[in-house]
């Protein structure tokens, strides 16, 4: 599968998700005008995964063994939370699977408010992250 | 008297562009003060929800009243002022969703948020109020807003949003 690909823009976040390391990175700042617009090629891609992932006549599990997420956003405005939560949702799926799933999350030292917001995504989604603090 | 300084002031119409400008020009006065990373992304992210608030619904455009947003500071607080024209028939669902939000403590508002993320039950416009869910949470003090009559179909719509450190 071809990697996908989005550069950051001065208000949306760069997406990079590699199906031959099985690590996905959202990173930037995240206030797109068209907030579900912005992420649909990422709902796509991960849904297109799944599907080659956990297509048949192969056991998933010889296909992919763990996959790392990493969160790594400066900003993102109340909107943005809703898509990230449903790329979340695709990742989940992984897991409910049995592929070790990790989930990086990184904040600002001293934005609580980024590491709170963190917190609730992973509550939300019922998977535990790992919490990195980025020190200037 | 308590000195009070304007950091930023915007008068007229906003558009996505105009948001991205003022977000350029919030960081430059934070930094100019030598304002911490905590405060500096609480009235980063309270701005944010608060300008796309007006810009979601600002759907009138009237000759006489135009969207206005400041930010002030006074001793360690900033204050966060918006408004914009509403039509009437918003007045009601604005006040249940601020009122809703002020009834709660941090803990009650980080649930709220939760749930209104997994729902997906969004409004018309999208947001399902967590714009106002994040505003409060993050200012730890009521969100203050009254509505001033502009004609019969009309009021303009002030929300004003404190943040300490």
């Amino acid at each position: 599968m071809e990697p996908l690909f989005i550069e950051a823009g001065e208000f949306t976040p760069e997406i990079s998700f590699d199906s031959n390391s099985n690590i996905f990175e959202i990173s930037g700042v995240s206030r797109p005008e068209n907030v579900m617009g912005f992420y649909q090629p990422a709902f796509s891609w991960l849904q297109e995964y799944e599907n080659e992932v956990l297509g048949e006549g192969l056991d998933y599990k010889y296909r992919v063994n763990s996959l790392k997420l990493i969160i790594k956003l400066s900003y993102f405005n109340s909107a943005s939370s809703k898509a990230i939560l449903q790329i979340l949702d695709l990742i989940r799926k992984f897991h409910l699977k049995g592929v070790n799933v990790e989930i990086d999350f990184y904040y600002d030292e001293g934005d609580e408010q980024m590491r709170e917001d963190g917190e609730d995504l992973s509550e939300a989604i019922e998977i535990p992250f790992n919490y990195i603090m980025i020190v200037e | 008297m308590i000195k009070k300084e304007i950091i930023l002031s915007h008068n007229g119409d906003l558009n996505f562009e105009t948001i991205g400008i003022l977000l350029s020009k919030l960081k430059k006065e934070m930094d100019s003060r030598g304002i911490s990373v905590t405060l500096y992304k609480k009235v980063l992210t309270v701005m944010i929800e608060s300008l796309e608030n007006i810009y979601k619904y600002d759907d009138l455009i009237n000759e006489n009243y135009f969207p206005k947003f400041t930010i002030e500071r006074q001793d360690n607080q900033f204050i966060l002022t918006a408004g914009n024209p509403v039509d009437k028939k918003s007045i009601k669902m604005l006040k249940e969703k601020i009122d809703c939000v002020n009834k709660l403590d941090k803990q009650e508002l980080r649930k709220l948020y939760r749930k209104t993320i997994t729902d997906g039950r969004f409004s018309k416009k999208g947001g399902a109020g967590l714009g106002f869910i994040e505003m409060a949470k993050i200012s730890g003090n009521k969100i203050q807003y009254r509505f001033e009559d502009i004609n019969k179909n009309t009021s303009y719509y002030i929300l004003e949003v404190k943040i300490s450190n």
